[in-house]
Formats: structure tokens, C-alpha cells, sequence
């Protein structure tokens, strides 16, 4: 299988991070706005691997967390978290168009959500309750909707690929 | 030393995951107490201004898409705008003539009340098309009292003018013979001098009536724009209904009486409301 340069994905997800706060804010229901990087990590991860996937999570969710209000290391942690976990599944799912990336969102969200939950009881324990409100269900939603056109655009820009099967 | 060091090689995605999530688990830790922090502070500081540009850039294109819709819009808004003037001119027109009408029939309501002559008031709602015959058909007809022969007056420059007389009458309609038709002749004076004379149209093409068989003696005594009533006498017509000004006299030497060429004080290509006399009654 060939490999892909980490690098470019590295700074399409940095870059993603940078103008999620500022350019696409106006995207948003409800003020609820998806998580573009959040996206382009689980499909990039994919593509990567564990390795790639965590360390380019990890440097996006630092930008995130440099330019948002959240803590140094919040967004970085859980990006680390999900590069690896969907890093696992390369090249051990076929990811078609619509149901995969759909899944892969709806998951993706709610680990999200899991590990922001675990962190927030463990260090920011006034926040909890804005982990588990009801914008949640509607970011799940969101993600689910963009996920397929999301994959798509990637597929365009043979950024992903669906093709990505490894014989075990 | 070389056993880490193998531990490192062997387990290399483990110890990078753990080194991360401890890096950013430590300093969630430190910082959480705190939104702004010294190496948070750094990061911000260099990063920010790539958002800000970012954003800026935003804006400008952002404003720029806004702007051809916002374009599209107001083009839209011209349109029904553009509409709903045109609406408005319409309605404007339509006011103006209902004020016209108004001043028009007060004045006629003005003039009903003070004439006195019993009278109906006629609107005219047919003209003779052609040239050579020239007379109207009102809206009244013997049902409201009107008979054949019946003088039939107007409003012009504050005086009953005379129009003509009744020629034919249905029950809701009549025609009416103005004077200027070649047709319709009427016994007529001046309204200082009292030189008589008769008088008859000249077409509605010159919208004139000329006055003949006036004594030549009165060639001195009438001037331009001398007033010309009707003189009553022997006449369906009542006396002194004013019929025009003189507008030319002619008095060749080969005849024994003066013409005058008169203009009608009404003004017939305008006339759209008559009265007409119920003599009979009087």
C-alpha cells in the first residue's frame, strides 16, 4: 500500500484548526458549529495510521487550544486520542461512500464527547454539564450530515481513497 | 542503556501515544485553573495574527459574495419598486382627473344653482363622428323631462352659454344640434349695442357661427370681442343667453348688412356636461 505524506495532511488539519474559529463560524445551528478538523483527523487518521494519525491530531488540537478558550492540552489530548484510535483502522475497513464515513463521524463525536467528559470531571469540573446538553445531539447530527460530502471532497483531491483494504 | 533503547524501537507507537497524551494531560492540569497562560500566551501571540488575516480575508470575500446577492436584491427591490411607481403614476392620473372632474362639476353645481332656468343636467355620451354633420347625444331623455326643441345651455367663462337645442328625444337619450352646425340657426343681438341679427354655424371644422343681416348702421358700434346673446325674440331659445364674441366683421358694399364672424364662448371639442332648459315648465 502506498504511503502517504504525512506532512501535507499535517498542514491541511493545521490549517483547518486555524480557520475553523474564524472563517467558518457562520456555518453553524443554533450556534452549534461542526468540527471540521475533528473530520479531516478521523478520515486523515485513517489514511496514516496510529502514528501519523496521533501526532497530527496532536499538533491540531494544540492550534486549537492556542487560539480557543480551552486549556493548553485539552483539544490536543483528545485529538491524540482520536488519530490513534482511527489510525487502528487502517487499511482494515473498506470505506464506501456514505455508511463508513458516517459511522466514522457518529463515533468520532462520541469519543470526543467521552474523553471531554472524563477530562472535564477531572479537571474542569464546572463544565460537565456542557459536555452532556442537548448541542450535542445536534454536533452528532451535524457531523453525520458532512461526513459523507466530507469524504467525498477528500476523495476528489485524492486526499483518501476508499480502496484502503489490507488482506489480513 | 541498549535495552530502553530496544524497548523504544519495539514499542514505539505506545511510547509516542503515552508522551503525548502526558504532555497535553500535564498541561491541562497546570492550566485549567486559568485561561490565560505564559506558553498558551505564546502560542496565541504568533497564531493569532494568522487568524486574524485569515479572517480578514474571510470577511473581504464573505463581503464580497454578500455583496452579488445583496446586488441581486436590490436589483429585485428595483423592480417592484419600479412597479409600484409605475402604480403610483397611474393613481396620481387618476387623482388629477377626479380632481379636474371635481372643480369641473362644482363649477357646474355653481352654475345649477344659479341659473334660472329650470334645467336637467346632461352628460354627453356620444359625438358625431364625421364632418359633415356635427351634433352629440346626451344622457337624459323625455323621462326627465326633456322635449324636442329644448335650448340646451353650458358653463363657459362664467356665463350660460348657449349650445344648441334638442333635435331628437328618446326616454333615456337626446340628440342635441349645436350651434355651430350649418343647421341650426338662432335669433341673436348684441348684448350692448342691441343690433339683432341671425345666426348660424359654420362647422364644427372652424368651430365658428356667423352673424348675418345686421344693420350696417352698427358697423361703428361693434367692436372685437363684443358680447352676442340670443335675442328671445320669437325663438325656443330665452332671451339673453350669451352665445360668443365677435371675432371678425365683414361688411362688403354690395350687400345692405354686416356679417360677423363670432366665436362661441363654449368650447365644444371640450364640452362634456350641458344643461338642458325645461322651458315648456316655466
Amino acid at each position: 500500500m502506498r504511503k502517504k505524506n504525512p506532512i501535507i495532511y499535517a498542514v491541511i488539519l493545521i490549517v483547518c484548526a486555524l480557520l475553523q474559529n474564524s472563517v467558518f463560524t457562520s456555518l453553524n445551528i443554533a450556534e452549534i458549529r461542526p468540527d471540521f478538523t475533528l473530520l479531516l483527523l478521523v478520515f486523515f487518521a485513517h489514511q496514516l495510521g496510529t502514528m501519523e494519525g496521533k501526532i497530527i491530531g496532536f499538533l491540531a488540537g494544540l492550534m486549537m487550544d492556542m487560539l480557543g478558550m480551552a486549556p493548553l492540552g485539552f483539544h490536543s489530548l483528545i485529538y491524540t486520542v482520536i488519530g490513534h484510535l482511527f489510525g487502528l483502522t487502517r487499511g482494515k475497513m473498506y470505506v464506501d461512500s456514505l455508511t463508513i464515513p458516517v459511522i466514522f463521524a457518529i463515533a468520532a463525536t462520541l469519543i470526543v464527547i467521552f474523553t471531554s467528559f472524563i477530562i472535564a470531571i477531572i479537571f474542569l469540573p464546572l463544565r460537565v454539564s456542557s459536555v452532556l446538553s442537548i448541542g450535542v445531539l445536534i454536533q452528532i447530527g451535524m457531523h453525520a450530515v458532512l461526513a459523507p460530502f466530507i469524504f467525498a471532497l477528500l476523495r476528489v483531491f485524492k486526499l483518501c481513497s476508499e480502496h484502503e483494504t489490507q488482506m489480513l | 542503556m541498549e535495552g530502553l533503547r530496544r524497548f523504544f524501537s519495539r514499542h514505539r507507537n505506545g511510547v509516542v501515544f503515552v508522551v503525548l497524551i502526558t504532555i497535553s494531560t500535564v498541561a491541562i492540569g497546570t492550566q485549567s485553573q486559568s485561561v490565560n497562560s505564559a506558553s498558551k500566551h505564546i502560542g496565541y501571540s504568533i497564531f493569532a495574527s494568522v487568524q486574524s488575516s485569515a479572517a480578514e480575508v474571510e470577511h473581504f470575500f464573505s463581503n464580497f459574495f454578500n455583496s452579488i446577492g445583496e446586488l441581486r436584491r436590490i436589483r429585485q427591490e428595483y423592480e417592484v419598486l419600479q412597479e409600484r411607481v409605475n402604480e403610483y403614476k397611474t393613481i396620481e392620473r387618476n387623482i388629477l382627473d377626479l380632481q379636474s372632474e371635481n372643480t369641473q362639476l362644482r363649477e357646474l353645481l355653481d352654475f345649477s344653482q344659479k341659473t334660472p332656468f329650470s334645467h336637467v343636467a346632461a352628460r354627453i355620451i356620444a359625438k358625431e363622428p364625421g364632418l359633415l354633420f356635427d351634433g352629440f347625444t346626451i344622457n337624459r331623455g323625455s323621462k326627465q323631462g326633456i322635449a324636442e326643441d329644448a335650448p340646451v345651455i353650458a358653463y363657459a367663462e362664467g356665463f350660460s352659454s348657449l349650445v344648441g337645442k334638442v333635435v331628437e328625444v328618446t326616454d333615456t337619450t337626446a340628440k342635441v344640434l349645436p350651434i355651430i352646425d350649418r343647421s341650426c340657426f338662432v335669433a341673436a343681438k348684441m348684448r350692448e349695442s342691441r343690433y339683432e341679427g341671425l345666426l348660424h354655424g359654420l362647422g364644427a371644422a372652424d368651430g365658428l357661427v356667423e352673424m348675418t343681416y345686421v344693420k350696417k348702421r352698427a358697423k361703428n358700434r361693434i367692436q372685437f370681442g363684443d358680447l352676442v346673446v340670443t335675442s328671445g325674440f320669437r325663438s325656443i331659445y330665452p332671451k339673453d343667453l350669451y352665445i360668443g364674441r365677435v371675432d371678425a366683421i365683414r361688411a362688403p358694399e354690395w350687400e345692405s348688412s354686416l356679417t360677423l364672424e363670432i366665436r362661441p364662448l363654449v368650447d365644444f371639442t371640450r364640452l362634456e356636461y350641458v344643461f338642458i332648459l325645461l322651458v315648456e315648465n316655466e
